[in-house]
């Protein structure tokens, strides 16, 4: 039962670890994005 | 003499469109098309994943020999499965990069081998935890046990090689690495045919091998993490590519 529970928790937090991952990549990117468009724009 | 004025009317040429997003590597991948579907993939994983994990601790009927130790498998064998799934993309788009050597197929072997380390290593952490029970120690160096470290070995140094150097003579590099790590699956799968091992061989025949409620289990977590590996899949080759135009527009900008 132990092995399971751990095994189950595992999963749940390296596949959520790794969603979360590329959640904040995309994130970081898209806003190195906007800030590129504002610089080029001229905007502040 | 009068002049007659015309009444000049100038025609306003539309303003020049100014691509606000470059063309995505593949349609599926523009805002329009990726969006929703990853709005329907998120949910529909996440629901199935839901029905898989009700399945596995409660419709599945508890082995007898392990007990609930055998729940593992339910989603250990899925990790597995999109582990040699992620790897057999990597192959397919590694090939095509050396073959055209366009950017999206470098993006999409790229992120598929992230995908495969990430469920091989699920893989490599849940069989401990079931073996531990079956066989009574964590870790025996068997011939699928020792195939599949081999193979998150040779992907973890895929990602390490990518993570040095950004470069079209890397990327070629990693291609080669991709296509030559792939050759291990088929020996992962074959090694319990092959050699004498502890590994159990998966049987889900109507005569003998797996109880029905556990193979409807199986299938129901099998379905779920493929539509996960869908959902993540979407999103990360969509990151690649954004970070790719952020590369490209950098580079443009110093040069």
């Amino acid at each position: 039962m132990t092995n399971m529970i751990i095994a189950y928790v595992l999963i749940a937090v390296l596949l959520t670890a790794y969603g979360a991952s590329v959640y904040v990549r995309s994130r970081q990117t898209d806003a190195a994005l906007r800030a590129l468009d504002a610089d080029e724009d001229g905007r502040p | 003499m009068s002049a007659t004025v015309l009444p000049l009317k100038i025609k306003e040429e539309p303003a020049a469109a100014v691509p606000v997003e470059p063309a995505p590597y593949w349609r599926v991948l523009g805002d329009r098309a990726a969006v929703p579907l990853m709005r329907v993939l998120a949910a529909a994983s996440l629901a199935v994943i839901a029905i898989a994990l009700y399945m596995a601790l409660f419709y599945a009927p508890r082995e007898a020999t392990m007990g609930d130790a055998q729940r593992i498998f339910y989603f250990h064998v899925p990790s597995a499965w999109i582990g040699f799934l992620a790897f057999g993309v990597v192959f397919v788009a590694s090939i095509m990069y050396l073959i055209k050597g366009e950017a999206r197929w470098d993006a999409l072997a790229l992120s598929s081998a992230e995908m495969g380390v990430v469920f091989t290593t699920l893989v490599l952490l849940t069989g401990p935890l079931w073996a531990k029970v079956a066989w009574g120690t964590y870790w025996t160096w068997d011939a699928r046990l020792t195939t599949t470290l081999i193979l998150w070995m040779i992907y973890v140094g895929y990602l390490r090689l990518r993570s040095v150097a950004d470069s079209r003579r890397m990327s070629r590099l990693a291609a080669i690495t991709g296509i030559i790590g792939f050759l291990n699956v088929p020996l992962i799968y074959l090694s319990v045919v092959w050699w004498r091992t502890m590994h159990p061989t998966l049987l889900v025949t109507n005569e003998g091998g797996l109880e029905p409620r556990m193979t409807q289990t199986l299938m129901v977590a099998l379905l779920s993490f493929t539509l996960l590996y869908g959902w993540f899949m979407l999103a990360r080759l969509r990151l690649e590519q954004r970070r790719n135009q952020l590369a490209a527009r950098l580079a443009a900008r110093e040069g």
